[in-house]
């Protein structure tokens, strides 16, 4: 009883399985901590200068910070929903779970492109670029500075996101994956839950704590 | 034990939730004790995603415990960084 799936360094499936989400973790915490030196850099600077940080929060826009958080959320909905499609061989609503992520993915990296632009035309700009003339304290530099770096990190991930979720779809599409071979779904999956809550702590740090 | 899709949509809604009530202690004006509290309930949604989007429940606990040991020392990590520039003496750089 020799299952295809099953590769030969594996006993059987459920090991094989295990080891994927178990790899999938230690990278996902490798990511985690990639950003934990840049939240570390916001929590030094932010408890040296809080009133400049709390300034230049209120000066983020809270409408277009919120509604990237309502679409990360709902992408993660969708992705599980997803998830769940695949494991149960629903092809045509995984495909369509899946794309509508990816969608919504894409729909966040507009918002953050306006609001980059928007920002930019008003003189906040990164590091020795900053010329914003109503907060021109170096503190409130600072702030915009991690806020490129943070945002500009957490947006490439969730470019590199969307590229998997569409690749599951496509992969679905072509019945590549399914109820029999789930795993790429679930690891592309898990890496956009990672994305969404690493925004749920950028979300405060450049929204909310006014 | 696979979660339902019912699991889901309430998982969601408890990130609404949540998310909702964020926004609301931001308009407070509460200072430091607002920052803890938005932190605080990033955490909890953080980790309703890893409990049940993320599948921890359902998971054997090695992949619980790699994430559990992350968190704690990258709170440690912020924690004594912050500390040490809040407890440096007046007048000294910052």
């Amino acid at each position: 009883m020799s299952d295809a799936r099953v590769h030969l360094q594996y006993q059987d499936l459920a090991t094989q399985t295990h080891a994927a989400r178990l790899g999938m973790w230690l990278f996902l915490i490798s990511e985690v901590l990639l950003f934990s030196g840049l939240f570390v850099i916001y929590a030094s600077y932010r408890t040296a200068h809080p009133q400049a940080f709390a300034a230049a929060a209120r000066h983020a826009n809270l409408g277009l910070g919120t509604a990237m958080t309502f679409l990360l959320l709902t992408s993660s909905l969708t992705v599980a929903l997803g998830v769940h499609a695949t494991r149960h061989g629903a092809r045509r609503a995984a495909i369509g779970w899946l794309g509508a992520s990816a969608a919504l993915g894409a729909g966040f990296l507009a918002l953050k492109a306006w609001e980059y632009a928007r920002h930019l035309g008003e003189g906040i700009r990164p590091g020795a670029y900053y010329d914003f003339k109503a907060l021109p304290d170096p503190a409130a530099n600072a702030f915009f500075t991690l806020y490129y770096l943070m945002t500009g990190l957490h947006g490439l991930h969730v470019v590199g996101g969307v590229l998997a979720l569409a690749g599951c779809a496509l992969l679905a599409l072509r019945r590549r994956v399914g109820r029999d071979h789930p795993t790429p779904v679930e690891l592309s999956g898990l890496y956009w839950h990672l994305v969404d809550a690493i925004w749920l702590f950028l979300w405060p740090i450049f929204y909310l704590m006014r | 034990m696979q979660p339902t899709r019912a699991t889901y949509l309430w998982t969601y809604l408890a990130l609404l939730v949540l998310s909702a009530a964020t926004l609301g202690i931001s308009f407070l004006s509460l200072g430091t004790l607002g920052s803890a509290a938005a932190i605080a309930i990033a955490t909890v949604k953080a980790l309703l995603i890893a409990c049940f989007f993320m599948h921890l429940v359902e998971q054997r606990a090695s992949n619980a415990l790699a994430l559990g040991i992350a968190v704690l020392l990258v709170a440690l990590f912020i924690a004594i960084a912050a500390g040490e520039v809040a407890t440096r003496p007046e007048g000294t750089w910052r």
